[in-house]
């Protein structure tokens, strides 16, 4: 187990490099260039100038050295500093990643707790009213661009109820209140966005537990249980959702990408300073330190989101904990 | 003990009815063994699970018939009541013990909460000992260890005999093994069976014993159901139902066996065609297609069971006798 776990740690390292290789390609091949944004509005700047902005920012190499470069400074855990304001780019990722780690943990942690009920419930109620219903409403989870809802609750909760903050996770008069009035304000500010992040993955990962569910109903232990003469409570919780659920945690490893991109949109739309927030914002004024440091961050997250989904699947499913076979 | 009368399974879908038990009628007596036969198709398994309604889907149900078990009619028990029987006086062995058998709860969990669930004269104490004992009971060595393995680290002989020993542990009155030894290879079959014998003669467990395999039934059953189609098509003790076969379809099934009826002959003979789907029966008798003593009367009436000698019933033209 050890060895697998450490030979799957090793692994992670050649395809971290190639992710990066091909993200910094794609970043350098993307049309507009960092001095673009400083130099494009004013007129009066000279060739010379220019050049000289391209130089220091060291744009003028070729980009196999650039990428050399990057990733000489990289394995030194330095990821350069920001084009647009100087700063570090570790220093800025730092401050910037606690509210989307909380945001993404708390979505997760909302779609689990309502998609597998969701999911349950339906398998357990197949092709009733129910079951019906919820299909109506996940397929119309799955087709509602997120963007949208976002800006159909901010009119709803702060424009006409003006029950809930519309953007930034903090309110004006934050400095004044106290220590529980700031975790209030806090929470008040996360709860939007953290519905949005959470609405997507909502309507999947009930349907995947539904289906998931459905099929372990048909198995031939579930009738054994049921010849034990066993409660409906306990087929359902402890015979079929401990199969159920084994699936699922595969797919809770792969959803982490999806968190971390549907954060862009979220944080952009509520105007969260978070790393998704300071992605947007990187690309389009083509700050590629930054870009290049949250995607490899982003990168980190997803592969780490994979190994640990790998690993919690072989905790939970017997026959891949215990390995050996016997006839 | 168990009499079932004029049992209807149906499938009832939006467009069409299909029958997969039709008018099926037998009784099993307390401490005998009763073994049902035919092909795969033919509604051995569909009668099994009718017995405590573990019907596989919301569409199947019991259209019709009683099945009385000691005095109280299961088929029109409510489902809360006829929970208890399950498991507690009523009990199942199924076919493929690889999947019969939870894979992610160990063995113990498993016999446990049948233990735990009917068996409340067992201290909670004395209950892991108690499984062993059950355990070592049906043949398991080194049953110690084996209770704290998950199933698929178990032989397919093995997983069936703890299926066994967890049914046996409520002591029912009735044990319903459906096709118990068809997933095993032929040594450990025989073993089974013979384990089945030594629990009825030690419990005085009734057993209805489901097999496709003639010889096994006639090996340990009293009392042989052979079932064609959804119906019973001959019903016989079955010392008498091997020394004369009378419907032409049990007939066919020992043609079909190799050994003492096949030496005559160099070859096997083979039943041609197959078990109609339940839904596309032919209209007569249910086996005329495939009879090779079909005349005009099979293609058009369908015979009802008719009681021969020695309490042998049939349902062919062949045969006259006293209907039933």
């Amino acid at each position: 187990m050890l060895t697998y776990f450490l030979r799957r740690l090793f692994m992670l390292i050649p395809l971290l490099i190639g992710i990066s290789l091909i993200s910094f390609l794609v970043i350098h091949l993307a049309p507009g260039k960092p001095t673009d944004v400083q130099l494009q509005l004013n007129q009066k700047v000279s060739l010379q100038v220019r050049e000289r902005l391209e130089k220091l920012y060291g744009l003028d190499e070729p980009l196999p050295v650039q990428y050399a470069k990057w990733l000489s400074r990289l394995v030194r855990l330095d990821f350069g500093n920001s084009f647009i304001d100087n700063r570090p780019v570790m220093t800025m990722i730092s401050e910037r990643i606690p509210v989307t780690l909380t945001i993404n943990l708390f979505s997760l942690l909302l779609i689990l707790l309502i998609a597998v009920p969701i999911g349950v419930f339906s398998a357990v109620h197949e092709d009733t009213f129910f079951d019906r219903a919820m299909t109506v409403f996940v397929f119309i989870g799955f087709a509602m661009p997120t963007f949208w809802l976002a800006l159909l609750l901010m009119k709803f909760f702060g424009v006409t109820l003006h029950c809930l903050p519309v953007s930034g996770i903090r309110s004006i008069s934050f400095e004044y209140y106290s220590g529980w009035e700031k975790f209030i304000d806090y929470l008040r500010h996360l709860l939007l966005p953290v519905i949005i992040s959470a609405f997507t993955g909502l309507a999947g990962l009930s349907r995947y537990m539904r289906t998931s569910m459905i099929n372990v109903l048909h198995q031939d232990y579930i009738r054994t249980a049921k010849a034990k003469g066993l409660p409906q409570r306990r087929i359902y919780f402890r015979h079929a959702m401990s199969n159920a659920l084994l699936p699922v945690i595969t797919l809770l490893g792969l959803s982490v990408p999806g968190l971390i991109g549907g954060s862009v949109i979220a944080e952009s739309i509520f105007a969260i300073p978070g790393m998704g927030k300071l992605f947007y914002d990187a690309v389009m004024s083509r700050d590629y330190p930054v870009i290049m440091g949250v995607l490899v961050i982003g990168t980190l997250l997803t592969l780490v989101g994979n190994l640990a989904a790998d690993l919690a699947y072989s905790f939970a499913d017997p026959r891949i904990r215990t390995g050996e076979q016997s006839g | 003990m168990l009499e079932v009368k004029n049992l209807k399974t149906y499938f009832f879908y939006d467009d069409k009815i299909i029958p997969a038990v039709d008018e099926v009628s037998f009784s099993l007596e307390e401490g005998s063994i009763l073994g049902m036969v035919g092909e795969s198709g033919c509604g051995k398994t569909m009668t099994a699970l009718s017995i405590t309604r573990l019907l596989p889907s919301r569409n199947c149900k019991i259209a019709e018939g009683s099945i009385v078990f000691n005095g109280i009619d299961l088929a029109s028990l409510p489902e809360d009541e006829l929970r208890k029987k399950r498991g507690s006086e009523i009990s199942y062995v199924f076919q493929e013990p690889a999947t019969s058998l939870n894979p992610v709860l160990r063995i113990e969990e498993q016999m446990k909460e049948v233990i735990f669930l009917h068996r409340k004269d067992i201290a909670a104490a004395k209950r892991d000992a108690f499984i062993v004992e059950q355990l070592t009971e049906v043949g398991i060595r080194n049953a110690q260890k084996k209770v704290k393995c998950f199933p698929h680290q178990l032989s397919g002989g093995e997983k069936q005999r703890v299926m066994i020993a967890m049914a046996m542990v409520t002591r029912p009155k009735l044990l319903i093994a459906d096709e118990p030894t068809t997933a095993l290879d032929v040594t450990i079959q025989a073993q089974i069976i013979v384990l089945l014998q030594e629990l009825r003669q030690k419990f005085g467990v009734s057993i209805l014993f489901i097999s496709h395999d003639i010889n096994v039934i006639g090996e340990l059953a009293d009392c042989v159901a052979v079932m064609y189609a959804g119906q019973i098509v001959e019903y016989a003790k079955a010392e008498r139902l091997m020394r004369q076969p009378q419907h032409p379809y049990t007939q066919g099934l020992f043609e079909c066996l190799p050994g003492a009826w096949a030496v005559k002959r160099s070859r096997l003979n083979v039943l041609c065609g197959e078990v109609p789907k339940a839904g596309c029966f032919p209209q007569g008798c249910r086996f005329h297609p495939r009879c090779p003593k079909v005349f005009d009367r099979c293609r058009k009436e369908m015979p009802a069971l008719a009681r021969q000698k020695e309490n042998q019933e049939v349902r062919c033209w062949l045969y006259s006798g006293s209907e039933i």
